[in-house]
C-alpha cells in the first residue's frame, strides 16, 4: 500500500504538491577552534537539502579557506572549514559561510584564545576541573553524614524534605539548561524533542527498575540505601551534562575558572552530597556504600569535562542534562512516596518539619546558585 | 551547564570579574542609597542649564610618556636631514609600530596598534620636491606596512611589501604633489589594521610656503572598543572630548590653518562644523585657491583638506562633527578666543 502510494507520487499519477523553487537551507557552525594563524570551524548541514558552501567571510570581509571533505555537504552531514587568518587574541572572531543560493550562516567566538590541543597536561586540567566541581563538592556534602546521623530521628523527615527541595530546583534547572542548549544545537536534529524524550524516558525507566526495588517489602534500612543510590544516579547523570558544558566552555575560553567560580561550584554542588546522604541518616550505613554513592554522583563530572573539552556538542549535553532531570524527578517522587508511606502523600504537607525542609532546601539550592550565575 | 552563566562569564571575561561582582552588589543595594560614589563620564556642559556638573575630564594623554592632544595639535615632525654618498640631502623620518594600551576616553583603555606610541601616529611634514625617507620598523606581532597617498613608485606604496614583525622597510620617494595626505597600514584585513590605529597625516608644503598662520592638524577617527564593528567613541586626535575639557587657545584675528584628515573606520563619512564663523576650504590642500567658503565640511574615509579662518570676536566656540551622533560620542571641542 505504502509502496503504491510512493510510486503514485513519484510517477506523478497523483496530484503533485508544487515544489518551492527556493530550497530551505540551514548550516550550523557547531564549534570554532583556533590555532596559531588558523581558524577551524565544524559545519553541520541541518537543513532539508544538500548545501554548497560557496563563499566565506571572516569578520565581515571576504576571505579564502578550504572545506573538507567537500564544500558540498549532504543533508545532516558534517564538514570542516579551515581558514588561514591572523586572528587577534581577546577579540571576537566571526565566521560567515555563504551558500551557492546566497544564504548566509554565522558563527562567532566572543573572546578569541588559542584552543587547547590535546595533551597530557590538558588532560590533567580537565580531570582537575571534574574533581573540583563534581567529585570534591559531593564528598564535602557526604561529610555531613555524621552530623545528620547524630540528630534526633524526628529530624529525619526534615532532611528528606530538604533533599526534595534541593532536587526540585536542580531538576528544573537541568531542564532549563537542556532546553537552552537544545536551541543552540543543529536544528535538523530536533533536539528539543530529544530533551523531552530523554526526560520522560529516564523518568519512566527508573520508575520501572528502581521503583520496584524500593517498593519491595524490604526493611526500612534497605529502602533508605536504595533511595540514596537512586539520588546519586540522578545527580551523576546531571553532573555528566554539567561537566560536558563546563569543559567545553573552558576549552573555548568562555570561562576563566578562577578561585571565585571554583568556590561557587563547590558550595553549590555540596548541596548535592547532602541530598544523597539524607535518606541514610536514620540508619547505619557502611563506609563502602557512602563512597559508592559519592562516586556515582560526583565522578561523572570528570569524563564529562574531558568529553566537553575535546569534542563538545550541544546535542549530547542537552540529552544528558535531560536524562539527569528525569532521574532527579523520579527520585523526588520516590522520596515523597517513601516519606508518605502509610500516611498518604497529602498528609506529609501538614507537617511543620516538612514545610521547613522543603522551603530551606529550595532556598539553599537557589542561594548557592547565585555563586555560579548572575 | 547554564547558558546564562556562560553568557555572564563571556561578559566577565571582557570587563573583568569585578564588574560581575559589582552587578551582584547592585542586586542587594537597589533600594539603599550608596554611601560612596565614583563619578564616571561627563555630562556635556554646553546647551544645558547653567551650573550643571561637567563630570570627569578627558585623560591628559593616551598613555604615559606620549604626546598629549594639545601638543599633538601643533606638533609637526620635521624629520632629520641625512646626506647621502652622492651628496644628496634626504629628509628622514622614523616610524615604529607597536601595541599599546591607550586611553581613548576617560577611564577607557583600548588595545591599540600604535605608530610611535599614539593613535593617530605622528604628523610628518616635508616640502614638495624633497627626497623623503620613512624608515619603518615593525615592533608589533602582526605584519604591517605604511601605505602612502601621493605620487610614488609601486614599491613605495606599502601594499605588497609586507613588513613582518621585527623587520624594517625604508620608503623613499620624491614628495609630490604638495597637499595633505593620510598614511596608513594596508595589510588585510584592512578594517582591523586601520581600526586598531595604524594611521597618521603627511603634509607636503608647496615650495613657496603658505602665508604664516597658527597651524594645527586634526585627524578625525573612531574607536571600536568592544570590537563589534561599530565605533563607541569618536575623536579628533585620539581622545574623546579632549578639546572640550582642554580648549584650543587662539587670539582674536589670528589666522588659523587646520589640516583636516578623516580616517574614521566603519562609518561612511565624518564632518567638521565650526561655530559662529566661516572658513575657506582647500580640498586635499593640492590647490592654492579655496573652492568653498563654508562652516561645514563632509569627508569620507581617507578624504582630507585644509581650512583657513580667524575669529573676529573673543569667547568660547564649539567645533564638532555635524553628525550629532558623533558629536555626542566624543567628537566635540572648544576653541577659546582671547583678546
Amino acid at each position: 500500500m505504502l509502496a503504491l502510494l510512493i510510486y503514485s507520487f513519484e510517477s506523478g499519477v497523483l496530484l503533485q504538491v508544487p515544489v518551492s523553487s527556493i530550497p530551505v537551507e540551514r548550516v550550523d557552525i557547531e564549534r570554532i577552534s583556533l590555532r596559531p594563524g588558523e581558524i577551524i570551524a565544524n559545519l553541520v548541514n541541518s537543513g532539508a537539502t544538500d548545501v554548497e558552501i560557496a563563499q566565506l567571510q571572516v569578520n565581515d570581509a571576504i576571505w579564502g579557506g578550504t572545506v573538507s571533505p567537500s564544500n558540498v555537504i549532504p543533508r545532516l552531514g558534517k564538514a570542516t572549514l579551515s581558514v588561514q587568518y591572523p586572528w587577534i587574541e581577546l577579540e571576537p572572531v566571526k565566521i560567515s559561510v555563504i551558500t551557492s543560493n546566497g544564504i548566509k550562516f554565522e558563527g562567532e567566538i566572543a573572546v578569541a584564545i588559542l584552543t587547547p590541543e590535546f595533551s597530557l597536561q590538558l588532560l590533567y586540567v580537565f580531570v582537575l576541573i571534574g574533581i573540583y566541581i563534581g567529585l570534591l563538592p559531593v564528598f564535602l556534602g557526604l561529610g555531613w553524614y555524621p552530623i545528620l546521623k547524630s540528630l534526633s530521628a524526628r529530624w529525619y523527615d526534615f532532611f528528606l524534605s530538604f533533599t526534595v527541595g534541593l532536587l526540585v530546583l536542580l531538576g528544573v534547572d537541568s531542564i532549563k539548561e537542556a532546553l537552552m542548549m537544545s536551541a543552540e544545537a543543529p536544528a535538523g536534529f530536533n533536539v528539543t524533542l530529544l530533551v523531552v524524550f530523554g526526560l520522560l524516558a529516564s523518568f519512566i525507566s527508573l520508575m520501572t527498575i528502581g521503583g520496584s526495588a524500593i517498593s519491595s517489602k524490604s526493611g526500612v534500612a534497605r529502602r533508605g540505601l536504595a533511595l540514596a543510590y537512586l539520588i546519586s544516579l540522578g545527580i551523576g547523570l546531571h553532573n555528566l551534562g554539567e561537566g560536558l558544558a563546563v569543559g567545553a566552555a573552558y576549552a573555548v575560553g568562555e570561562i576563566a575558572l578562577g578561585a571565585f567560580l571554583i568556590i561557587g561550584f563547590m558550595t553549590h554542588n555540596t548541596t548535592e552530597g547532602i541530598a544523597i546522604v539524607s535518606p541514610l541518616s536514620s540508619e547505619k550505613t557502611s563506609l563502602k556504600h557512602i563512597l559508592a554513592v559519592g562516586l556515582i554522583a560526583g565522578a561523572p563530572t570528570i569524563p564529562g569535562a574531558l568529553l566537553g573539552g575535546f569534542s563538545f556538542s550541544n546535542l549530547w549535553a542537552s540529552l544528558f542534562l535531560a536524562i539527569g532531570a528525569g532521574a532527579i524527578f523520579q527520585v523526588v517522587f520516590e522520596v515523597l512516596r517513601y516519606m508518605a508511606d502509610s500516611r498518604g502523600v497529602l498528609s506529609i504537607f501538614g507537617d511543620l518539619r516538612v514545610f521547613l525542609g522543603l522551603t530551606l532546601g529550595m532556598l539553599a539550592m537557589y542561594s548557592t546558585s547565585l555563586l555560579v550565575t548572575a | 551547564m547554564k547558558k546564562s552563566r556562560r553568557d555572564f562569564l563571556k561578559i566577565a571575561g571582557v570587563t573583568g570579574m569585578t564588574t560581575g561582582l559589582a552587578a551582584i552588589g547592585i542586586f542587594g543595594n537597589q533600594t539603599v542609597r550608596a554611601e560612596s560614589s565614583t563619578p564616571i563620564g561627563s555630562t556635556p556642559a554646553h546647551g544645558l542649564h547653567a551650573g550643571h556638573a561637567a563630570g570627569v575630564k578627558a585623560p591628559q594623554s593616551q598613555a604615559p610618556h606620549v604626546i598629549d592632544p594639545t601638543s599633538f595639535l601643533t606638533n609637526f615632525e620635521q624629520g632629520k636631514f641625512v646626506t647621502l654618498e652622492n651628496g644628496e640631502s634626504v629628509r628622514e623620518f622614523n616610524l615604529v609600530s607597536y601595541p599599546s594600551l591607550i586611553e581613548v576616553a576617560s577611564g577607557v583603555k583600548f588595545p591599540a596598534w600604535t605608530l610611535n606610541g599614539t593613535v593617530p601616529g605622528p604628523t610628518l611634514r616635508c616640502i614638495e620636491g624633497e627626497t623623503v625617507r620613512i624608515r619603518f620598523r615593525n615592533g608589533d606581532a602582526h605584519p604591517h606596512t605604511i601605505h602612502l597617498h601621493g605620487i610614488h613608485p609601486a614599491r613605495m606604496d606599502g601594499v605588497f611589501e609586507t613588513v613582518e614583525p621585527g623587520q624594517e622597510y625604508v620608503y623613499e620617494f620624491t614628495a609630490q604633489p604638495f597637499g595633505v595626505f593620510p598614511y596608513h597600514c594596508h595589510i588585510m584585513p584592512l578594517t582591523k589594521h586601520i581600526s586598531k590605529g595604524l594611521y597618521g597625516t603627511l603634509i607636503v608644503d608647496p615650495k613657496t610656503a603658505r602665508q604664516a598662520a597658527r597651524e594645527m592638524v586634526m585627524l578625525m577617527n573612531g574607536f571600536d572598543v568592544d570590537f563589534d564593528g561599530e565605533n563607541e567613541f569618536y575623536t579628533v586626535n585620539g581622545i574623546a572630548n579632549y578639546y572640550t575639557d582642554y580648549p584650543i587657545q587662539i587670539k582674536v584675528n589670528e589666522p588659523v590653518r587646520v589640516y583636516l584628515v578623516n580616517m574614521t573606520e566603519f562609518d561612511k563619512i565624518n564632518s567638521l562644523h565650526l561655530h559662529a564663523n566661516m572658513f575657506w576650504y582647500y580640498p586635499n590642500g593640492t590647490i592654492l585657491t579655496p573652492t568653498e567658503y563654508t562652516d561645514t565640511v563632509m569627508l569620507c574615509q581617507g578624504q582630507r583638506g585644509i581650512l583657513e579662518f580667524s575669529y573676529k570676536y573673543p569667547g568660547r566656540y564649539l567645533f564638532h562633527a555635524h553628525q550629532s551622533e558623533f558629536a555626542e560620542l566624543g567628537w566635540t571641542g572648544i576653541i577659546e578666543v582671547s583678546e
